[in-house]
């Protein structure tokens, strides 16, 4: 049984379907990467899973998370599972410290709450944990005010926060993108270590493919709240099948592209309120689209055993 | 943060020395003066007066001469009471405006906050609109309404407490006029608080604290309490400073001998000092009390507190 199994999920808001008919199964220990631009539904799909929509926003399908179903379960209970069975790592370190409080009392607060820690073991616990996110000087790390620590010490902090309870499931939202880029390599490369030593199966979200091809195992591609693309990191990047998929891979910049021609990018904008029933949702600035992708919406189909693609074209 | 908080009350002294000086000539450009009454006193005895109260100098030598009293401390002789000194009127009624004052701002805060944060967990929800919209009223009735009101339900018709009068330790003399003070405020705070507690709510790092799997109230009382306080706070300094200093219209319906009473005496009488005195004395209180919002400031926010 998948550690964490997505089927059909569709997130509405009262005047537009922002994800629409996403399905994944994440297995434990393993990595998969959700790339997508801006407005794809990555982010919304990640508080879907946690339960941590804004109001006015509703999410369907089945969201089954060692075995119970996420999407109806009643928020006592849900809460039991936040920070315990499943962390999620935001993507601005800058704003999601709470910077009112000292960094030792927001880290052994989790421990106090779900393992009834007094705070004296749940300080020491938590140093502990600093120290495995590699946070020199831990001891008065714990002490200190968020804003006395870099982004991408806070960052680590966030890690260890929501690694405390050594929960199977990590969510990462764009974990390094607010990070300097050196210091995004320092993360990533944290993240890689810690899925190792802990089992940790990581659900990371990002419109990086760079970043995604150096951690995730496996990829899925959405575009305007519909996916696009899955398969292995490797074979997809190798050799893409969607479209999309195609233009998000050229349009990283190389460093051995010669520097007098334009960067290449995608013709058009991504769709702002999801995209339109009953056609394919990328067919506006799709190069290849014909009559068949702006009537039909293309079934999402198994080319080989571990690639699906949601394209009439691809073969 | 001491060093801000210094800098600040500094600034303050030109800003008070303005107050006073407006005051001075304002009071003097009104019609009438001090000893006028409805028969007119003899000439000699009009200009020994004047004499004795130094009204017959050039205006701006009286202007030095009141500074130069303010400095050591002296806020002159009541020309109304005039066997007092202006600052033993002070005294006087100050023990009645502050503990009137401390007691409506205490009621308004515990008061105001539950409201406060009762109507921003389910914003926009029936209980919301019903505490916001009680609020409002609470807000734009005028304390010269709210006051007799208050007197005709639980005086006149219930017959629980007395409508006015003072004697000190006497609780059931403050209940009625520490209400008619803290409705207002009780609305304000309520207000600010709802206001500024749904926006800190919406914060990344609430969202962050619900993901750690913390239930709602700790969430709400120790993630987001403190920082929805820090706009209420900066109310507080002058609202306070405005509540002990005596509140001129609650004096006069409940007949308290505090120092806004002394307010409105003094001006009907032209008694300048008095006036003058009771203006300087508020203009401190605001100075003061928002010292001490800055240093809480400091206390509620680490990032202020190396600065």
């Amino acid at each position: 049984m998948a550690l964490l199994a997505v089927e059909q999920l569709c997130i509405d808001y009262p005047a537009r379907r922002v994800v629409d008919g996403l399905g994944f199964r994440l297995e434990a220990g393993r990595c998969l990467g959700l790339v997508g631009e801006s407005g794809s539904g990555k982010s919304q799909t990640a508080l879907a899973l946690i339960g941590l929509l804004p109001t006015g926003a509703r999410a369907s399908g089945s969201v089954c998370f060692e075995g119970r179903e996420l999407l109806a379960l009643p928020e006592r209970e849900r809460a039991r599972l936040l920070g315990a069975r499943i962390g999620m790592v935001f993507q601005d370190p800058m704003t999601s410290l709470n910077p009112y409080l000292r960094i030792g009392a927001q880290l052994a607060e989790v421990l106090m709450h779900h393992r009834g820690l007094g705070q004296a073991a749940a300080l020491a616990e938590s140093q502990r944990m600093l120290e495995a996110v590699r946070i020199g000087g831990a001891a008065r790390r714990l002490r200190q005010y968020p804003h006395e620590l870099s982004g991408g010490m806070r960052q680590r902090v966030m890690i260890a926060m929501m690694l405390l309870l050594k929960p199977p499931l990590l969510i990462a939202d764009e974990p390094t993108t607010a990070l300097d880029v050196t210091v995004q390599a320092s993360i990533l490369h944290l993240l890689a270590e810690l899925r190792r030593d802990f089992g940790l199966a990581l659900l990371m979200i990002s419109h990086d493919l760079g970043v995604i091809a150096d951690i995730a195992d496996e990829l899925l591609v959405l575009y305007g709240g519909r996916m696009m693309e899955r398969g292995p990191v490797a074979a997809v990047l190798a050799a893409p099948r969607h479209p999309y998929t195609r233009g998000l891979l050229a349009a990283r910049p190389r460093m051995d592209d010669p520097l007098d021609q334009p960067l290449f990018a995608i013709p058009g904008t991504p769709p702002a309120g999801g995209v339109a029933p009953g056609a394919c949702g990328f067919a506006p600035r799709c190069a290849s689209a014909d009559g068949r992708c702006t009537r039909e919406q293309p079934a999402w189909r198994r080319l080989e055993p571990e690639r699906e693609v949601a394209c009439h074209h691809a073969a | 943060m001491m060093a801000l908080a210094l800098r600040r009350l500094l600034t303050a002294v030109p800003t008070l020395l303005l107050l006073v000086t407006l005051c001075f000539f304002l009071m003097r450009l009104a019609p009438g003066g001090p000893f006028d009454g409805e028969r007119s006193l003899p000439p000699a005895i009009e200009t020994a007066l004047a004499a004795e109260y130094h009204l017959d100098e050039p205006l701006p030598r009286q202007y030095l001469r009141y500074l130069g009293g303010l400095l050591r401390g002296d806020l002159g002789p009541s020309f109304q009471y005039q066997e007092f000194r202006v600052r033993q009127l002070l005294a006087d009624g100050l023990p009645v405006s502050l503990s009137l004052g401390l007691w409506a701002m205490v009621l308004a805060l515990l008061l105001g906050g539950g409201i406060g944060i009762v109507a921003a967990l389910r914003p926009g929800r029936a209980l919301d609109h019903g505490l916001m919209s009680l609020s409002l009223l609470g807000i734009s009735v005028p304390s010269y309404v709210v006051g007799p009101l208050l007197v005709l339900l639980f005086a006149v018709g219930l017959r629980w407490l007395p409508a006015g009068g003072w004697q000190p330790g006497r609780y059931s003399d403050m209940l009625l006029p520490v209400l008619a003070l803290a409705l207002p405020q009780i609305a304000a705070i309520a207000r600010l608080l709802r206001g500024s507690l749904i926006d800190t709510l919406r914060q990344p790092y609430i969202r962050t604290a619900r993901a750690k799997g913390l239930p709602e109230t700790v969430v709400v009382l120790r993630h987001a309490l403190r920082p929805a306080l820090l706009p209420v706070l900066s109310y507080l300094g002058p609202a306070t400073a405005g509540l002990i200093t005596g509140s001129v219209v609650v004096e006069q319906v409940f007949s308290l001998p505090g120092i806004g009473r002394y307010f409105v005496q003094g001006a009907l009488n032209r008694d300048y000092t008095l006036v003058l005195g009771v203006v300087a004395f508020y203009g401190a209180m605001i100075v003061l009390l928002n010292f001490l919002v800055d240093l809480l400031y400091g206390l509620l926010d680490p990032r202020l507190r190396q600065r």
